[in-house]
């Protein structure tokens, strides 16, 4: 293993009921000439408290995080999934990113291929900005009022609590605001209102120090299956 | 090297466009949701009004329609329905987005059945545009070698596919040439070579592979996880499918790929 290795903090979140299989290396060569140096997976439980960890070589190709989660806890809460890796950036010069494939079990909806949320390291101009001129956006198409939305938040922070605030606007300029404060490793999922006072959502903001992980989630009405499971778009505040 | 010498000799314009693919069925319609949000969080403000311009190919290549649409402050938002004469089929097609220097936002699409929702968005990246003698030479040379110039093919993805009973992923790839595109595609489970095929996409064109379709002619029941070695003579990029367990016929989700 080289001594000048580049380290990258990736997480998503886990449901019990859905098969859910991670590429560890997305565009992996069938040479694996792209190989990780290290992995391993944590899992924390919504209140931040650590349910176990579980180094994986590097060599696995997909990994299959139901049978993952299962090996070192049988708990039925939502689960925050944090994915520390180290890697020679000759070989990925911007960084490595991990796809993920779920279905739930039984249900005749499509399943969701997405990618995991880089949350620290890998690009450091990029990824972990600290300033709270660091926006994340959502935008709803009017198809969005077909499902339930919400969104989940992470806090991957080691020490610090992360107070976050989801800024939902509607037709017409009305806003709504609402905000969680999160335990390092805690997590919860938000949902949003898709109408107020009769406006639709256009939009919704995630705004907090540090870089919480966020995703949005849309939920089957008549079920609650996930039917989007995305990252925000990230953009930075010019001055 | 290659790259090279066939970027010397046929002289391509690489011109970064912003792009998306788009598919429907008889089921599944398909919209763009048009904004420019980032513009909210810099300091341009001369952008605006900002006229977009959307075109669509089809899976041919053909323009098919081009749309203009008017976007009057950062915050604003149009959605829009993207023609196709569906007839049953599985329709699917290109779309690029040109507008003022220094728009930049990501686009949204959206594949709705009108009870789910899947939602991705584009991509900026590189469109080749060869002079109409260099695709004429690349369509003749393509049909008459084309099984022979896989060891040609300087363009190339690896991408794992998910076959199960219930549930699977497809692959829609689209053409970022204006020349006809050979791709090359090696099936793999684990380290075992299981089938491969070949298919020739026309400039800017696009195609759905049905992955149980495409392989049909593969040994035994396709089921599990396999790798897809993709190789391609030109440049290319796929989004990915999933389908439940009435494929094509049932809603769909889509999603882009780095």
């Amino acid at each position: 293993m080289s001594s000048n290795l580049c380290a990258l903090l990736s997480a998503t979140f886990y449901e019990e009921g859905y098969s859910h299989y991670v590429e560890i290396v997305h565009q992996r060569d069938f040479g694996k000439r792209k190989r990780l140096a290290k992995l391993d997976f944590l899992f924390y439980a919504p209140d931040g408290k650590e349910i176990g960890r579980r180094s994986i070589d590097p060599d696995h190709d997909v990994v299959d995080l139901r049978a993952l989660v299962h090996s070192v806890a049988n708990f039925r809460e939502r689960i925050m999934v944090l994915m520390e890796v180290r890697y020679d950036a000759n070989i990925f010069p911007y960084r490595p990113h991990h796809y993920a494939f779920f279905h739930r079990e039984g249900s005749r909806v499509a399943p969701v291929y997405y990618a995991f949320n880089a949350a620290l390291g890998g690009v450091p101009e990029r990824i972990g900005a600290v300033a709270i001129n660091h926006f994340s956006v959502f935008l709803f198409p009017n198809h969005a009022h077909e499902m339930n939305f919400s969104v989940i938040i992470g806090n991957p922070s080691r020490f610090a609590t992360v107070k976050v605030n989801l800024l939902s606007h509607y037709e017409g300029g009305v806003l709504r605001v609402g905000s969680c404060r999160l335990p390092p490793k805690g997590h919860v999922e938000v949902p949003l209102m898709m109408n107020l006072n009769l406006q639709r959502i256009c939009r919704v903001e995630m705004k907090g120090v540090g870089k919480p992980i966020g995703f949005v989630v849309g939920r089957k009405k008549n079920g609650g299956e996930i039917l989007h499971f995305d990252h925000f778009f990230s953009y930075l505040k010019v001055q | 090297m290659l790259k090279k010498l066939a970027k010397f000799f046929l002289k391509p314009q690489r011109k970064f466009t912003y792009y998306l693919p788009w598919l429907t069925t008889e089921r599944v319609r398909c919209s763009l949701l048009l904004n420019n949000i980032e513009s909210r969080f810099l300091t341009k403000t001369s952008l605006y009004p900002l006229d977009l311009r959307v075109t669509q190919y089809n899976e041919s290549g053909k323009v098919i329609k081009i749309y203009q649409e008017l976007l009057t402050s950062p915050t604003d938002a149009k959605e829009l329905l993207l023609s196709s004469e569906n007839q049953g089929k599985i329709r699917c097609g290109l779309v690029t987005i040109q507008g003022k220097r220094g728009w930049s936002s990501g686009i949204y699409l959206t594949l709705s059945d009108g009870e789910n929702c899947s939602i991705t968005h584009g991509r900026h990246e590189a469109i080749d545009h060869f002079p109409s003698w260099a695709g004429a030479l690349i369509r003749v040379v393509s049909t008459c070698v084309g099984p022979f110039v896989k060891r040609l093919a300087a363009f190339g993805k690896d991408q794992f596919v998910y076959l199960h009973q219930k549930f699977s992923s497809h692959l829609l790839f689209m053409n970022l040439s204006t020349a006809t595109n050979l791709l090359f595609f090696t099936l793999r489970k684990e380290t075992k070579r299981i089938t491969s095929r070949r298919l020739a996409l026309p400039g800017m064109g696009s195609q759905v592979i049905h992955l149980r379709h495409f392989f049909s002619s593969a040994p035994g029941n396709l089921s599990g996880i396999f790798q897809l070695e993709i190789r391609a003579t030109s440049r290319f990029n796929y989004y990915v499918i999933g389908a439940g367990p009435e494929e094509f016929s049932g809603s769909l989700s889509i999603q882009h790929v780095k």
